[in-house]
């Protein structure tokens, strides 16, 4: 996957790259166990500073998306049951936003959720 | 230096003189550019052009130069510390000074050529930039057919010349030629020997390369990077190849001239090793062959990513 940092974007370089490497290993198309370029690799690459890398790397690694294992670097975790609550409350925070934003109330959509479950 | 050695060194001095100022021109750099962009099946974008004519063509200019210092410090060290070969002998030793201004030359246009690479590697885009989210490795540029033949090569060259030393030491050789000077001191011998340094040298530069950063502002920057990178790895694991082959061909030259073995079984013996070599040689080429070997590294990193192709 190509990773892609745009100095003319408003959103900073950090959350450019945060961003695209969530979307990868959401995606799949980062598979578990994949070993992802150094800190100053990274950096080197995409012309942007070796902090800016690590924090990202920090980020993604407190959320349980990547492990760093010390010298042997960073890799994309493999996702374990305890994870899925953290997905989960994720996505349960982005559908309270888009209800919001729909002017919706609660009962719709809780009714919502309750036929989405029900029907799968 | 004798004069056969002086003269070798005169005719390779021209030679990489004369190629150095060939691969500087603007028409060899064109035209080198156009060959790569039709074998990679790569555009060559109007704003890279220039740059990647450099970086096409900067290696060959490297290489010719640095085999041309490397083979003036070879002459300058035979000439000054390295007796001439001892010709009384009936079969003439390996001559140090040809050994030496050879080791030279090949390290000087290996180390140019490398550093070369390198350094242009090491520019700068401004504006956006690319980057893989993996490191590549030495296997997403050269194919396991070629990365294994050099050491296969290699060490069948060592376990040659360990028979020959085992055969002549219990007399199984038949060849009073070999019996007089050491295995270990042949032409067959030296050529093992620049192999084995190939391996250890190229393995060393290659961690070089590969650990390098590759700064791309697009897609197709990124896809040539990846290609020339491919070019100058493949170069440093063909080398021991080359050297090992030279080595395997010297040492059999070596045993037959002057053995005492029965004419026929020698003749097919030499026949048997023949068709070996060649059936060998068809099925590396074939499998190295350029449509599969220059696309290799397009094949490993390039896959599922859309690429501007010519």
């Amino acid at each position: 996957m190509i990773l892609t940092i745009d100095p003319d974007d408003r959103t900073a370089p950090y959350e450019q790259l945060r961003q695209q490497l969530i979307t990868a290993i959401s995606s799949g198309e980062l598979a578990p166990g994949t070993k992802l370029p150094t800190v100053r690799r990274l950096a080197a690459d995409l012309g942007i500073a070796p902090n800016t890398v690590a924090r990202t790397y920090l980020e993604l690694d407190r959320e349980g998306l990547i492990e760093t294992r010390g010298r042997q670097g960073s890799f994309v975790a493999r996702r374990e049951q305890a994870q899925q609550p953290d997905e989960a409350r994720r996505a349960a925070d982005a559908y309270a936003q888009l209800i919001r934003r729909l002017n919706l109330d609660d009962t719709t959509a809780l009714g919502l959720i309750r036929s989405a479950l029900g029907g799968s | 230096m004798t004069r056969f050695t002086w003269t070798m060194y005169i005719v390779l001095a021209v030679g990489l003189a004369a190629g150095t100022v060939v691969t500087i021109t603007r028409w060899f750099r064109r035209r080198i550019l156009a060959d790569y962009a039709r074998r990679f099946d790569l555009e060559v974008p109007e704003e890279l052009e220039s740059r990647l004519r450099r970086r096409a063509g900067a290696p060959f200019t490297a290489t010719c130069l640095g085999g041309l210092v490397g083979l003036t410090a070879g002459a300058v060290i035979s000439a000054l510390v390295i007796p001439p070969p001892d010709y009384s002998r009936q079969v003439p030793p390996v001559d140090p000074s040809t050994a030496v201004m050879i080791v030279t030359a090949l390290s000087g246009g290996v180390i140019f050529q490398v550093v070369t690479a390198v350094a242009l590697a090491l520019h700068r885009p401004t504006g956006r930039r690319v980057a893989r989210s993996t490191t590549p490795r030495l296997s997403d540029y050269v194919s396991g057919v070629e990365r294994s033949a050099g050491w296969i090569v290699v060490c069948a060259a060592v376990i040659l010349l360990v028979s020959i030393a085992v055969a002549e030491r219990s007399g199984a050789l038949h060849n009073p030629v070999i019996e007089e000077e050491s295995v270990f001191g042949s032409m067959g011998a030296f050529f093992a020997y620049v192999s084995i340094g190939g391996l250890i040298v190229g393995s060393l530069l290659s961690r070089v390369v590969l650990h390098g950063p590759q700064p791309a502002g697009s897609s197709t920057e990124l896809a040539w990077d990846d290609a020339l990178r491919a070019q100058t790895l493949r170069g440093l694991v063909g080398l021991p190849l080359t050297w090992g082959i030279y080595s395997l061909l010297q040492s059999f030259a070596e045993i037959m001239i002057g053995s005492t073995w029965h004419p026929r079984a020698l003749a097919y013996l030499f026949v048997v090793m023949a068709l070996a070599a060649c059936a060998a040689t068809v099925g590396y080429l074939y499998s190295t062959r350029r449509s599969v070997s220059d696309r290799y590294f397009r094949r490993r990193l390039w896959s599922t990513e859309k690429l501007a192709a010519r």
